[in-house]
């Protein structure tokens, strides 16, 4: 690889793995919460 | 080594990496299938395609993350050269796998005759300033556009066309379409599917392809350049230090790299760079007479750079001396195909 190959490289995996790992990090902590079980929900539906 | 564009050249090896490829593919998707439509059986047509849409989408990325191992792992240990020699192959499966997976989402809106649904929520706008809720689907398309592209470019007709620095800065484009696959997944599947299992095996999965590239470049830019002497020569070291049919790397004022390769009692310096993809020759070794480069083989002769005939590839070479017992090396470029080798 070239000089500006390998400059590159570096930049792009360094800025890669500090947005990626935000989105990540994010798309996880902000996972909406699970469903309401169905039993629980059936029993909404009798009353 | 090439005569022209030709037609890719297949040979046995070439059949069998690619019946192995293929082979593995399929196994992963069927054992994929079976296994899922097991633990939750499909309970209607459109359930099938979507078990589809997913066994396709996992193993277009497993196989993304296979390739962006191979190039760190190869540059860290030569034992996984052999892993790069048709990479390409793998990367165009990829591609083919990866379209399916988006057909099979056209499909399972068509089944529901519902494909208009795919344009709205693609052109919601609103979305497109949430993050959960963010459309995804447009980081995929992003991501398998890139793919094409690459695919579509990746004939040796092109990167002659292109020129080796132009398709290699091209295909690094390969990142961002990991990254694209990445936040896919974890706005996408991630939401919906409440299991650490997918979490967990993207976090793991991303974690080492970042970390295999990041270690590559750190390892690459801990060679610094070596400064030449006041009269502009730079010094190797001693001919016998470089060990026989491999080389030493120097780095040039200008921070490009110069590999000097001692054939018995023949030394030679190119450029470190392959004519064909630009690929590292200065860690590759000299096969029958010729340096070869580690990537895809391609070969030059010490005397002068040039590929043995009828292939008329050339490297830019350099001149060596010999002062007291040192080989010393001039870091201006010779024009390529220029004898500089020397007896020592």
């Amino acid at each position: 690889m070239t000089r500006t190959h390998r400059r590159f490289h570096r930049l792009i995996w360094i800025a890669l793995a500090l947005l990626v790992s935000l989105g990540f990090a994010l798309a996880l902590g902000l996972r909406p919460a699970p469903a309401t079980e169905p039993a629980a929900n059936m029993r909404e539906i009798v009353r | 080594m090439s005569v022209g564009y030709r037609a890719v050249q297949w040979n046995r090896n070439k059949f069998v990496y690619d019946a192995v490829l293929l082979a593995a593919v399929c196994a992963f998707i069927v054992g994929f299938i079976a296994i899922q439509s097991q633990i939750a059986p499909p309970r209607d047509a459109a359930a099938w395609i979507d078990l589809r849409i997913r066994a396709f989408g996992v193993c277009a990325f497993t196989m993304l993350t296979i390739i962006l191992c191979i190039g760190p792992l190869a540059r860290l240990n030569s034992k996984f050269l052999p892993l790069l020699y048709n990479r390409r192959h793998f990367g165009v499966l990829t591609c083919i796998v990866a379209l399916l997976h988006a057909s099979f989402m056209l499909e399972w809106y068509a089944a529901q005759n519902s494909l208009p649904n795919i344009v709205t929520e693609l052109t919601t706008w609103a979305d497109y300033a949430r993050f959960i809720g963010f459309p995804f689907k447009v980081l995929g398309i992003g991501a398998l556009l890139i793919l094409l592209l690459l695919a579509s470019t990746s004939h040796d007709y092109w990167l002659a066309v292109l020129t080796p620095p132009v398709w290699k800065a091209m295909h690094m484009l390969l990142y961002v379409a990991y990254g694209l696959a990445v936040m896919h997944v974890a706005l996408g599947v991630m939401q919906t599917d409440r299991s650490l299992v997918v979490p967990l095996l993207l976090g793991a999965a991303f974690a080492i392809v970042t970390g295999l590239h990041i270690a590559a470049g750190w390892r690459e830019h801990a060679r610094h350049a070596q400064a030449p002497e006041p009269n502009g020569w730079i010094v190797v070291g001693a001919p016998y230090s470089i060990p026989d049919k491999c080389a030493a790397i120097v780095s040039a004022p200008a921070g490009e790299r110069i590999a000097i390769f001692r054939d018995g009692n023949r030394v030679g310096a190119v450029t470190n760079l392959c004519a064909h993809q630009n690929g590292p020759l200065g860690e590759g070794r000299i096969v029958d007479g010729c340096i070869t480069c580690p990537w895809h083989g391609y070969q030059y002769k010490l005397d002068d750079g040039r590929a043995p005939s009828p292939f008329t590839e050339k490297l830019a070479t350099y001149r060596l001396r010999l002062r007291d017992g040192i080989v010393e090396l001039d870091p201006r470029p010779l024009p390529p195909g220029t004898p500089a080798a020397i007896t020592v």
